[in-house]
């Protein structure tokens, strides 16, 4: 299955989230990591190491300390490891 | 991708070198029970599953299978080997070592890597294996062919990253502290806003820094905390006892003692039912778990009964309530330990002050003993385990010494108060901030955890939506490949489910003389299983994309004969362009297949019976079979032989004799389809006065004088040796020598001179005229 393929239906699900959650405290950043995140090779082709988990888990534990910082850097954390 | 050619070496059955030439066109490969046909397709797997053969997945094959795979007679130096050629012209080597290590070499070594055993293989015993898996192993093995293990990955790793982040230390530090400051800020305040301590803020910076009014939050905690300590610093030694006093005194040890008592009881009353349910609940699961191997669906889980799918999920979302409601109260007695060991420390560094001593030296001997114990006591041992014995012990030591402290500090001014409330409210202020900053930060990370789950549930959603309509093909192709096997049987809509409400599970459903039925299981006999397991597999691999293969070992062994002879229809039907390898040790089938495919696509092979291992796999150099005849003449006894002749007569003329249309008198019953070499025989020669006719050199067709001799002669002989073969067992070596000739010549009198096909290749309907490829011989079915 393409990336592209998954683009698609990540989307609808980030848009019925925000949709639901106005009030969601995510930042725009964060949700484009999420949909990024969904649609990367790396999430797609195998299941991520105990390792990579815990990169992913980092990256969303110091956005969520400083939310409002430009994420866009970590678009590709995982196809870059 | 077809395979041109397969050479085994001292593999399995094999001895030195057997070569199995396809020149990459079908084939069907007969060979009696043992004479290694299984070697051939063992050598695929061997390499589609990296040296491993399912059937040999045992104790006593070895740690790397070398037991089995090795032939058991490979001499001092031999190696064994595989090579596959394709269509390309480019080899696949595999060097298998004494101890089962592999290595694979050759132009493309990779040639075989994605394909797909479940895909390529299907072998007897494997047959019913998808109809008689669990659900779930049904939709394991549909997973590949629907493409979206892509989405599999992405639900399972979104899964795991929001169970990491709902699990992360992080998490727990930072509500443990969030919880800390608001029990502090309640203790004061109660639940108001943070409006309200802000305003007190600002009423103490008016009076004592009005400077400060304008800074932020942090800054005027800063300036008036600065302050206060100085004005405490500032203080007489008599009031700094007081203010001492009034600390130990405001602690709230004792109502800390009673909180945790209260946590406890909260949990005590709640824990206790629940676990006893938690643990009835599991044993519920576990019988349905036990349940499901056997293919009984129940509906809920936890009782065993059936209710609606919303009434199950209402039961629940109400258990999971209790336990966050559990949960929130193990959360409450947490707090209340880390604060009354909190109090305690505070208590205790307020008894070390300098400014207390001289206090201290006027306490009775026995309030001096409490002391002793309280400067000693192991508040950490308290935070890890805090029992009820633990909390009389602080009441009856403390309560004496800080009762003592309460009637000492009643004298204290008011001052003294005013500037510890003062303090406390700075303390708190300046807490504001840090528990926004947590608050925000839970917040995002349940946030962050809600997407996650909500990109997973949408991700298993899509498998879903996905899967109904791949599912929906295959069912499709299915149930068109059963009408094609069983064009009489009334099963219909046998068709691939996915049961709702029920993740990662796939079943089998079809109606069954017009009723519905979950599983084939329940009605079906073990042969149509077997068939529809055979359509199943079939549907499967015509959606799989790789183009690979398809080898077929003994899998028709429990089909009719009437259904054998589909299964070549529908693999040509459905197959039209891949290479299928079948595999069979029924001569009845192979008689028909020879009869029934395009030998311009198919090839037919025969194994010679398998002898010993340093003789390993023998080809046959006839697909008639005659040859292992002759050769029986010679290793076993003449009636054998004679018998095997008998054998192959048959069974290779009944399917020859229906081509050509020879009508024989209707016998009862199954009669029909037992009928010997003789009738046969008897019948063509007879009608082959008038029927079968050759080309002269003339032109003009005349009667086929020598097949008629050949046919008759063959039908004497059988009436006399092989009969007496069969029953005395005194035939001698020369008459069975000459009845194999005589049968074989018989054969042979069937297929043209010239251009070697069978006299009933070839129709035409309008001239009621069957024939050879190139019309040398015929057969004019109406002239009967």
């Amino acid at each position: 299955m393409s990336r592209n393929n998954n683009i698609e239906w990540v989307e609808k699900v980030i848009d019925g989230f925000t949709r639901e959650n106005p009030t969601s405290p995510l930042t725009r950043e964060q949700i484009l990591y999420i949909k990024a995140l969904a649609s990367s090779d790396g999430m797609n082709t195998r299941e991520l190491t105990a390792q990579e988990i815990e990169l992913v888990r980092g990256a969303f534990l110091k956005r969520a300390n400083q939310s409002s910082e430009n994420d866009s850097e970590v678009g590709d954390l995982l196809n870059e490891n | 991708m077809r395979i041109k050619s397969i050479k085994m070496s001292w593999f399995r059955g094999a001895s030195d070198e057997v070569l199995l030439e396809l020149a990459s066109k079908s084939v069907v490969v007969y060979g009696p029970n043992g004479s290694g046909k299984s070697s051939f397709v063992d050598a695929v797997e061997h390499i589609i599953n990296k040296g491993k053969i399912g059937h040999l997945a045992h104790e006593y094959s070895g740690r790397r299978q070398e037991k089995g795979v090795i032939n058991t007679a490979t001499p001092e130096g031999a190696s064994t080997s595989l090579e596959f050629i394709f269509d390309n012209n480019k080899e696949l080597t595999v060097g298998i070592q004494t101890n089962g290590n592999y290595s694979v070499s050759g132009q493309c070594p990779d040639a075989m890597a994605l394909w797909d055993y479940r895909r390529t293989i299907l072998r007897q015993s494997e047959v019913a294996d998808f109809i008689n898996g669990t659900k779930g192993d049904k939709y394991s093995d549909i997973l590949p062919l629907l493409g979206l293990r892509p989405l599999e990955l992405v639900a399972e790793n979104f899964r795991q990253i929001a169970r990491v982040i709902n699990r992360g230390g992080e998490i727990v530090e930072a509500k443990t502290k969030l919880e800390a400051i608001q029990m502090r800020r309640r203790e004061k305040y109660g639940n108001v806003e943070d409006v309200i301590i802000i305003s007190e803020l600002t009423s103490l910076c008016k009076k004592y820094c009005p400077e400060s009014i304008e800074l932020d939050i942090n800054k005027q905690c800063e300036q008036l905390g600065g302050i206060l300590d100085k004005q405490i610093r500032g203080l007489n030694s008599a009031h700094q006892v007081y203010l001492t006093l009034k600390e130990i005194s405001n602690s709230g040890v004792f109502s800390s003692i009673t909180s945790v008592r209260s946590a406890v009881s909260k949990l005590v009353n709640l824990s206790e039912p629940l676990i006893s349910e938690r643990l009835s609940i599991l044993q519920e699961a576990k019988k349905y778990g036990v349940k499901l191997e056997t293919g009984i669906e129940l509906n809920c889980p936890a009782c065993g009964q059936g209710i609606s799918s919303e009434d199950f999920n209402k039961h629940i979302s109400s258990e999971q309530q209790r336990l966050q409601e559990t949960l929130t109260y193990f959360s409450e007695y947490k707090r209340t330990i880390t604060k009354i060991c909190d109090d305690i420390l505070a208590v205790r560094n307020c008894f070390k002050r300098d400014s207390l001593k001289s206090w201290l030296s006027e306490i009775s001997l026995n309030e001096g003993v409490l002391l002793g114990w309280l400067l000693n006591y192991r508040v950490e041992d308290l935070r890890s385990s805090c029992t009820e014995e633990d909390l009389v012990q602080l009441e009856k030591n403390l309560m004496p010494l800080i009762n003592t402290v309460n009637n000492a500090a009643v004298n204290a001014p008011d001052n003294i108060q005013t500037l510890l409330d003062e303090q406390k409210t700075v303390s708190i202020a300046s807490e504001i901030a840090e528990a926004r900053r947590l608050k925000t930060k839970l917040d995002n990370i349940s946030a962050v955890s809600e997407l996650l789950c909500s990109v997973e549930v949408g991700a298993r959603q899509q498998i879903r939506d996905r899967s109904a309509e791949i599912i929906s093909n295959i069912s499709t192709d299915i149930q068109s490949m059963w009408e094609i096997l069983h064009p009489d049987k009334k099963i219909e809509n046998v068709h691939l489910n996915l049961p709702s409400g029920i993740d990662k599970a796939i079943d089998v459903c079809l109606k069954f003389y017009g009723k519905d039925q979950d599983s084939p299981r329940i009605t079906l006999s073990e042969g149509y299983r077997n068939s529809l397991g055979l359509c199943i597999f079939l549907a499967m691999v015509k959606r799989d994309s790789e183009d690979h293969p398809l080898l077929l070992d003994d899998v028709i062994i429990s089909l009719d004969r009437g259904y054998r002879g589909m299964v070549a229809e529908l693999l040509v039907r459905e197959f039209p362009d891949k290479q299928v390898l079948i595999f069979t040790h029924d001569r009845e089938w192979f008689a028909d297949l020879r009869l029934q495919l395009d030998e311009s696509e198919w090839q037919f092979k025969a194994l010679m019976p398998w002898s010993d291992p340093t003789t390993g796999i023998m080809w046959s150099a006839k697909v008639t079979g005659f040859d292992v005849a002759t050769q029986q003449l010679e290793t076993t006894t003449p009636d054998v032989a004679a018998n095997t002749a008998r054998k192959i007569m048959d069974i290779d003329l009944p399917p020859r004799a229906e081509k050509l249309n020879l009508k024989l008198p209707y016998k009862h019953r199954e009669h029909n389809d037992k009928r010997m070499a003789h009738e046969f025989l008897e019948h063509l020669a007879a009608d082959g006065e008038k029927c079968f006719q050759i080309k002269n050199e003339t032109g003009d067709y005349t009667v086929n004088e020598d097949a008629l001799a050949a046919l008759k002669e063959a039908d004497g002989l059988i009436q006399s040796w092989a009969n007496r073969g069969s029953h005395d067992f005194n035939v001698e070596k020369n008459e069975a020598k000459r009845l194999i000739d005589v049968c074989e010549k018989a054969m042979a009198s069937l297929d043209c001179g010239k251009c070697g096909k069978f006299v009933g290749k070839y129709e035409d309907e309008s001239a009621h005229i069957k024939q050879c490829q190139c019309g040398h011989i015929r057969w004019r079915y109406d002239r009967v």
